[in-house]
């Protein structure tokens, strides 16, 4: 048997059924798990994206609305006439002082003031830069707010490396005299605070170009993020203008970041550069994925464990009822039809009981029948009846016929309650049934005390004849040990019958018809007309010539015009005793002077035999045709046979 | 930059002008060339944007070094009148010297100063019950920006002169100026919005008796940064 063949033979029906769901069931479940993992976790990633971005519009938003609040402080001091006045008294230090005042006032939404004139000459600076005129990103920011309309314009400026959210506005008296700027520093606390609404990481780092540095020098400025991953951040992230649409990730130690950029101040290449980088950590998406997992996890193992009890319960359904049936199988095999099978389901399997109940029942039935088959009729016949179409019609054997007969029981039965007879009868029956039958003939049938039996039919043996001779031999024996007055008297023929069912339709007879039969029957009655124990027709004694006979006549029977010689079985050739080899050869020469018509011869030869032997009923049989032949003569053409008229 | 390159008296270039205002110059219509001589000096000036747009409330005012007999008198006293939260007119031409009311032709209080160095000044709140109580003298010239303290839009000039020749272009952006005196004079012109020092420019002019001048004007203006009136500021009333 092949490798998958010895993989896939199982013992049981249970575990074939286990093997076929888990080979069903687990590419079903790890195919599910696979495609439900990787979807959740790409999904979840995509969502803590779509976080991150939501992150990084609120830091904008929070920058922006903090820039409006900062718009309104500046724009609504311009219009304050104490600071105008203040401003117009040309005073700068009791400017200086009122700016300091509106940033107190502020709560923290403003963090410097700045006021230039429209030459861009610095009046006052609470940061004291100590510009004089606006340089640089400080011109810019200027200029960015001339060409507006509304002369009002935004930057990021980094102020001793710290960035601030400026605004500018004109300062009106009533017309434009100078231009006021607000900022606050984008600080730890800026940073914190966006980090409550959004839920992310925020730093602010610079790029650098240190004096005589080539490379510019990366710095954290404010962060939410704890120091060792500050220094990760630092070394992982890559600040350019390509990267300000993208993710990037960053890991750390603990976890990953989804990272995103955003761009305050400098451009690229520039010598300062600001960035804000927006971070939300995929770990509470993993940890949400796990737990997903692990959920998923359970629910199959509550699936299998489902499955695997179902497919328990399914395997006993049927298993228990088909063990239940093999049992009974095996009971039936051994020939115990008595059992039958109670299956509660209506299904295959209860189909399937029933069969095998009702086959049992089958079984039983023929079973009875061939057993009663076997009683009425041998069982050879039996067979031939049960193993055969059962059809009217036979075939023509050659057959040998042996016709059984009781004498004396007539006499054997006066006197004796029915009962009693009849039991006699079948021990006797019995006797003579069982003795046919243990040298391989067949009881066709009984009639009162006689019993006709088959040799070479229905099935032909090797020595059919011989057979009978042999049973011949030991009914007469076994009738004679009974010791009961009973003998037996038998008829043998052996030629061609027709064999086969005999009857109706509906009623049929396996038996042998025809000439040998019926001379079987006559020479069985013959019997006791010559005072033997039995008649052999030439045809059997020339089939089993290995016994001792001697020939009894040449008889011509009722009802046949041809005569047939008939012969006594003596015994085994070997076993005959003396007297009866002399008297068997006394016989033959008297029978020889009979034929020849001597009858002074024949009269003395017999009455010879008939004072010297037992037999004396059978030489006076020939003293009596002699003494009617002396008177009648048979005749120059007679052979010696003798014409029974009548049965 | 002034460039008139045809006028009837010789032209001298203020050159500190000619350096920072490029794209500005004069020119003689072919109509003032055939004009003929009349009794009376005017002058007429047209002025126009560097789009031909129309320059209204510039100032023209044309000084002398001698004394300049005038027989203008309503050049002392002025009203600035303040109706639906605007001050009209919008720009008012005063002699170093005279005064400007301040009347208060609205239902609500207004609040008028001036930080300028011509002259600063600030009322108290006051309503049309208290017309003409607030009355300011104005004696040295210069431009003189003033303010409303409540409604931030506000915003007039009073242009104090030196002398009394002023005039204030129109709506086409025409100043006229008559009854001059022949004799050499500065022409200054005065816009808020004029792209120079002090939003004005000078230049020498040659008045000569029995002549009439027109001159056309072109001027950079800058762009008008002020405070805009919301348009809702027009219908939210108290109450």
């Amino acid at each position: 048997m092949s490798f998958a063949g010895s993989l896939f033979s199982f013992r049981s029906f249970r575990s074939r059924l286990i093997f076929f769901l888990l080979s069903l069931l687990a590419p079903v479940l790890g195919g599910i798990f696979y495609y439900v993992n990787t979807n959740n976790t790409e999904y979840t990633e995509e969502t803590i994206n779509s976080y991150l971005e939501l992150g990084a519009d609120v830091f904008d938003y929070t920058r922006e609305q903090q820039a409006l609040t900062l718009q309104a402080i500046t724009n609504s001091l311009t219009w304050d006439f104490g600071f105008r006045t203040a401003f117009a008294a040309n005073d700068p230090a009791t400017l200086f002082d009122a700016a300091l005042n509106v940033l107190d006032r502020s709560f923290n939404s403003a963090d410097m003031l700045l006021i230039v004139d429209l030459d861009g000459q610095v009046i006052i600076d609470t940061e004291t830069q100590g510009m004089d005129v606006l340089l640089g990103s400080w011109r810019q920011l200027l200029d960015a707010a001339d060409a507006d309309e509304e002369g009002r314009a935004e930057m990021i400026i980094t102020i001793d490396g710290l960035p601030f959210q400026l605004i500018a506005l004109p300062l009106y008296l009533p017309r434009q005299v100078a231009w006021i700027v607000g900022g606050f520093s984008l600080d730890q606390e800026f940073v914190d605070r966006v980090k409550e609404t959004t839920l992310s990481e925020v730093s602010i780092v610079k790029l650098e170009k240190m004096a005589g540095a080539e490379e510019l020098d990366l710095e954290v400025i404010v962060s939410t993020l704890t120091t060792a991953d500050q220094s990760v951040l630092t070394e992982q992230i890559q600040l350019d203008d390509a990267q300000l649409a993208r993710l990037q990730r960053i890991s750390t130690m603990s976890q990953d970041y989804a990272s995103l950029l955003r761009r305050l101040y400098g451009q690229e290449g520039g010598a300062l550069q600001v960035f804000a980088v927006i971070q939300r950590s995929y770990e509470e998406n993993s940890e949400n994925v796990v737990q997903f997992r692990s959920l998923l996890i359970q629910f199959y193992l509550l699936v299998l464990v489902i499955s695997l009890l179902a497919v328990l319960f399914l395997a006993r359904s049927i298993t228990t009822p088909l063990s239940k049936l093999v049992g009974v199988v095996k009971k039936i095999e051994e020939g115990d039809y008595g059992r039958s099978v109670v299956v509660a389901s209506r299904d295959e399997i209860g189909e399937l009981a029933d069969s095998v109940n009702s086959m049992a029942r089958g079984l039983a039935e023929k079973e009875r029948v061939r057993d009663l088959l076997g009683k009425v009729v041998s069982h050879q016949i039996a067979e031939q009846l049960l193993n055969n179409p059962v059809e009217l019609g036979g075939e023509e054997r050659v057959a040998t016929i042996l016709f059984s007969d009781i004498r004396g029981f007539t006499t054997f039965c006066e006197g004796l309650p029915p009962k009693e007879v009849l039991k006699a009868l079948n021990i006797v029956l019995s006797t003579i049934s069982d003795i046919v039958e243990s040298n391989q003939g067949v009881v066709d049938k009984y009639n009162g005390d006689a019993v006709m039996a088959l040799f070479g039919v229905p099935v032909k043996g090797e020595q059919d004849t011989v057979n009978a001779m042999t049973a011949l031999m030991e009914i007469t024996s076994a009738l004679e040990e009974m010791d009961s007055g009973l003998s037996a008297c038998v008829g043998v023929t052996t030629g061609v019958v027709v064999a086969g069912n005999l009857g109706s339709n509906n009623r049929m007879n396996y038996s042998v018809i025809g000439d040998t039969v019926n001379l079987s029957a006559r020479l069985e009655s013959l019997t006791r007309l010559y005072n033997v124990s039995n008649i052999v027709s030439e045809a059997s004694r020339d089939d089993a010539p290995n016994f001792a006979y001697r020939e009894l006549d040449i008889v011509c029977v009722a009802g046949k015009s041809q005569s047939v010689r008939i012969f006594e079985l003596l015994g085994i050739e070997d076993e005959l005793s003396d007297s009866k080899r002399s008297e068997s050869v006394a016989f033959s020469q008297a029978l020889k002077e009979y034929r020849s018509q001597n009858w002074e011869a024949a009269e003395q030869q017999f009455s010879q035999l008939l004072i010297k032997c037992d037999n004396s009923q059978l030489y006076q049989v020939f003293l009596d045709r002699i003494e009617r032949f002396r008177i009648n003569p048979p005749g120059p053409d007679w052979q010696g046979e003798f014409i029974f008229a009548s049965k | 930059m002034i460039t008139p390159t045809m006028i009837l008296t010789d032209n001298k270039f203020l050159l500190y002008r000619m350096k920072i205002q490029a794209f500005v110059f004069v020119a003689i219509s072919p109509f003032i060339l055939c004009a003929p001589a009349v009794s009376a000096q005017e002058i007429s000036l047209h002025l126009y944007d560097t789009n031909g747009s129309p320059i209204q409330d510039a100032v023209v005012e044309l000084l002398s070094d001698t004394a300049v007999d005038s027989t203008s008198t309503g050049m002392r006293e002025a009203q600035i009148d303040q109706m639906d939260k605007e001050f009209v007119p919008t720009v008012t031409t005063i002699v170093a010297g005279g005064s400007a009311s301040f009347p208060n032709s609205d239902d609500i209080l207004h609040h008028v100063y001036s930080f300028s160095s011509a002259k600063t000044f600030d009322t108290p709140l006051y309503g049309s019950d208290a017309d003409n109580q607030y009355r300011e003298m104005f004696n040295v010239p210069g431009v003189v920006e003033i303010g409303c303290n409540i409604h931030d839009w506000m915003l007039a000039y009073i242009y104090v002169g030196e002398s009394e020749l002023m005039a204030i272009s129109n709506d086409v952006g025409i100043a006229q100026l008559t009854d001059i005196p022949s004799g050499q004079y500065r022409l200054r012109v005065w816009h808020s919005r004029l792209d120079a020092p002090q939003n004005s420019v000078e230049q020498d002019i040659l008045i000569e008796v029995g002549r009439v001048a027109e001159l056309e004007l072109t001027l950079e203006l800058v762009r008008d940064r002020r405070v805009r009136r919301a348009p809702s500021a027009n219908r939210k009333r108290y109450r």
